[in-house]
Order: C-alpha cells, then sequence, then structure tokens
C-alpha cells in the first residue's frame, strides 16, 4: 500500500509542473481584467511555460506542451493549433537557451525569461497577422507585453519556492 | 578498458538519440499544428464540434475556479467604490435630474406615438426574447477578444445571436455549446458589423481593433455627421436584428480624417451580467 502511495505521490510531483501551468492558464482566464484597459492582463500561460521550460527544460515533455497548446487555443478561442505553433516553438528556443547559457541561477532565468517573452509576442503578433492579414498593434499591446514581463519575476518566485519545497528535479534525475 | 570504453560510446549514443528524437518530436508537434490550423482555415465547421464539446466540459470548472478569483477581484472594485462614494453620489444625484427631464419627454413621446400608430393602424412589431448571461471567461489577451458566458443551446441561443449590455451590443455569439458559448466582442478584430447611423442614416461598416475604439469603413465620402450620434445595427445580412446601439461617433477622436473612430459600447470591458437577444434569423427571412 505504502509502495503505492510512494508511486503515485512520485508521478504526481513529477507531472505537477504540467498540473500548475494548466491551472494557471485556467485561472487566468477567470480573472476580469480592469476596465478601460482593453481586457488587457499579462498574459501568464507564457510565463509558467517559460519558467518551467527554462527549469526542467525536456523533462516538461512533447506530449504535455501539445495538451497544453490545445488546452489554451480552445480555452481562448484562438484558431485551434496556433498557440500549439507558437508554444512548440518557444519550448524548441527555451531549450537551446537552456542548454547554451547555463540557466543556474535565478537571476539568469530572469533575463532569459524576458527574451524569450518578447520572442514569444514577436512570433504571436507574425502569426495572427499572417493568418488573419490584419495589422495588430496597439498601445495595448505594448502594455500587454510590459505587464507579462513585470509580472514574471513575481510568479517566478512563486514557482520557484513550489520546486524547492517539492524537490521535483530529484524525481526527474530517478526517471 | 573495453568496458568503460563501451560504456561511454553507449552513453554518448544514447544523448545522440534523445537530442534527435527531441528534435524530431518538436518537428512533429509543429507539423501537427499547422495541419490543425490549415484544416480550421479550409473547413471551420469540421472543428466546430469539437470546439463546443469543450465549451460545456469546461464551462462548470471554469465557473467553479472563477469564483474565488472574482470574489477577490469584486473586494478591489469593492474597496475603490467606498473611496469614490462621495464624488459618485454627487454624480448620480445631478445624472438623476437630468433623467427626470428626460423620463417626462420619454413618457410624452410614447402616448404620443402610441396615438399616432392607433390613427395610422400600424400592426406591432413583436421584441424579441432576451436571456440573463454570466460570463465564465475571458480571453483577456492583445491578439483576441472573446469571452464565454454561461447559456447555450439549451437556453435557446444560437449562433450569431447578438449580446448587449445595458447601453447596447458588446458582441455576438460564435460558438456554441449546450450550457455555454463564446462570444466575438464588437471591439476584436475579426468583427464586422454593418451599421447606420441614427440621425443621419449613412451606413457603414463598423470593424473592430483589437483596442478600446473601433473603425468605421465603407463610409461615403464628404458626408456631414453629428457629434454623439449613435451608431445602430443595419440587420443586413439578416444575422443581427436592426436597430441596437454599437456605438457614438465623436469628432473629438476623429481629427484624423483618414481613419473613422467610433467609441463602443458603453462599459464594454465590464464584463459580469450580459443580456443575450434571442433573434432567430431563419424565422425572419
Amino acid at each position: 500500500m505504502n509502495v503505492i502511495n510512494l508511486l503515485e505521490k512520485k508521478s504526481f510531483i513529477k507531472y505537477l509542473p504540467f498540473f500548475l501551468i494548466v491551472l494557471s492558464i485556467s485561472i487566468s482566464s477567470t480573472i476580469f481584467p480592469p476596465r478601460g484597459y482593453a481586457m488587457t492582463i499579462p498574459f501568464i500561460p507564457i510565463i509558467c511555460i517559460i519558467f518551467w521550460s527554462l527549469l526542467i527544460g525536456k523533462n516538461l515533455n512533447i506530449f504535455q506542451y501539445f495538451l497544453i497548446g490545445i488546452y489554451t487555443d480552445l480555452l481562448l478561442g484562438t484558431p485551434l493549433g496556433s498557440y500549439l505553433l507558437i508554444f512548440s516553438i518557444l519550448r524548441y528556443l527555451s531549450i537551446k537557451v537552456k542548454a547554451r547559457f547555463q540557466i543556474d541561477n535565478f537571476f539568469k532565468n530572469i533575463i532569459a525569461a524576458f527574451i524569450l517573452i518578447i520572442i514569444f509576442f514577436i512570433l504571436s503578433n507574425l502569426f495572427f497577422m499572417i493568418y488573419y492579414g490584419k495589422l495588430i498593434f496597439s498601445k495595448y499591446l505594448i502594455l500587454n507585453i510590459l505587464a507579462t514581463i513585470f509580472l514574471y519575476p513575481a510568479l517566478a518566485v512563486v514557482f520557484l519556492w513550489i520546486y524547492k519545497i517539492t524537490s521535483i528535479e530529484k524525481y526527474y534525475v530517478e526517471a | 578498458m573495453a568496458r568503460s570504453v563501451n560504456r561511454t560510446y553507449l552513453l554518448r549514443l544514447t544523448s545522440y538519440a534523445k537530442e534527435k528524437a527531441h528534435g524530431f518530436g518538436t518537428t512533429i508537434l509543429i507539423i501537427f499544428s499547422v495541419l490543425l490550423l490549415v484544416m480550421g482555415k479550409i473547413n471551420e465547421e469540421s472543428l466546430r464540434v469539437f470546439k463546443s464539446y469543450f465549451l460545456d466540459a469546461t464551462s462548470d470548472f471554469l465557473s467553479m475556479i472563477g469564483k474565488p478569483v472574482n470574489s477577490l477581484s469584486d473586494g478591489f472594485y469593492k474597496i475603490n467604490d467606498l473611496v469614490f462614494l462621495y464624488s459618485q453620489n454627487n454624480n448620480l444625484k445631478l445624472e438623476n435630474q437630468s433623467l427626470n427631464k428626460w423620463k417626462d419627454l420619454a413618457l410624452k413621446l410614447l402616448a404620443e406615438n402610441e396615438e399616432l400608430k392607433k390613427l395610422l393602424k400600424t400592426v406591432n412589431k413583436d421584441h424579441e426574447k432576451s436571456i440573463t448571461a454570466k460570463v465564465i471567461s475571458n480571453s483577456g489577451g492583445s491578439y483576441i477578444k472573446t469571452i464565454t458566458i454561461n447559456v447555450g443551446t439549451n437556453d435557446g441561443v444560437k449562433l450569431g445571436n447578438p449580446v448587449t449590455n445595458n447601453w447596447g451590443m458588446v458582441g455576438r455569439v460564435v460558438d456554441l455549446g449546450k450550457n455555454a458559448s463564446r462570444v466575438l466582442l464588437t471591439v476584436d478584430i475579426n468583427s464586422q458589423i454593418p451599421v447606420y447611423f441614427e440621425n443621419s442614416l449613412h451606413r457603414a461598416i463598423l470593424v473592430g481593433k483589437n483596442s478600446d475604439l473601433l473603425e468605421l469603413k465603407f463610409l461615403k465620402k464628404r458626408v456631414v455627421l453629428e457629434d454623439k450620434e449613435r451608431l445602430m445595427t443595419s440587420g443586413e445580412g439578416g444575422i443581427l436584428p436592426r436597430g441596437l446601439p454599437v456605438g457614438i461617433y465623436s469628432s473629438e477622436i476623429n481629427y484624423n480624417k483618414e481613419k473613422m473612430l467610433v467609441i463602443p459600447s458603453e462599459n464594454w470591458d465590464k464584463l459580469n451580467t450580459l443580456s443575450v437577444i434571442l433573434y432567430d434569423y431563419n424565422k425572419k427571412l
């Protein structure tokens, strides 16, 4: 019985980043944006995705990315496959960044995340411009980018705390 | 010695294989997403069933997790209201005074209108039914402006039904589930509504800009427009009913003559309780 419990706990903790990302996407979609800012709030899904990609890299596997991408598309009402495509490219980039620049401390993580967030918005803008055939640019897009960048450190602290108290790394090493 | 060489070789081989598998997996994921996008672009109907199932499946879950989040934000709004209580009260008193004058005028006009209708023997137009809906979730991004509401086909909602607040139209239903629907807001870049000016009757198309303003397109050149004139749905195309207010034209924001901008419905971003007009366009046609 204890062995089964241990195994269940182990597999749950292994998938904790995935569940946290799904939960934060769901919660962020239920937050009513403050009035007067054209429904602009920080794009929380990308904060979670970048943080966990930079921290656990390939351990957030392709199938989990597939589910996250599809879930985001369906929840936000964007064309099916759009965020899946952007997140896939971003996963590839964040793993490359992690490997090349040895992201091993919090400060480096934040710098890398800032760059990846900007890349994400450039990719999204390019994609939606091509898909809709319209120029998407407003002062609220800039606000969206800035709000996402400035919220990143606050959420990163919370996620890092979860990462440390659950010792997620240990489970991946064993795997 | 030979055994350690073999082991190093095996480790290298494993890491090489993992690297290749990772690259291959990402490529598969990208190809699959492109295929999904192409499929959605070619035949949107094929994905509609899937989307409506998802809307139904997640509506309860989102309402549940949205409760603590919304109560928190409600608390902030209440604190904000308390801070501005005195000034708001003064403003409301002034507004009430002016509304009383309008109420008298409206009652007189209503009586006059009824008398004239009797004289002309006009048939009364049946009013559209509407239902109240609560907002469950929203897209909250810069690229798409949609919300999800807690009413669907079970409540008689149809695709294209207009969604209004107490001022006017804020969007229309684009995805439909049994108990939930997705609403495309008028400010979304994909929203295009045929409209007319309430007094001058000029026709145009009102297009969203993913911003807090709308843009008027296909308006005739050299037309004289009144300041603070309302824009109403013209009902052309048959999907929307005629005469729903969508925005206000203001000369203040139209100093640039190349682009005609319009202010959307008042409080369009106050997403809490809305009404869905159960307009049956098939019946009307």
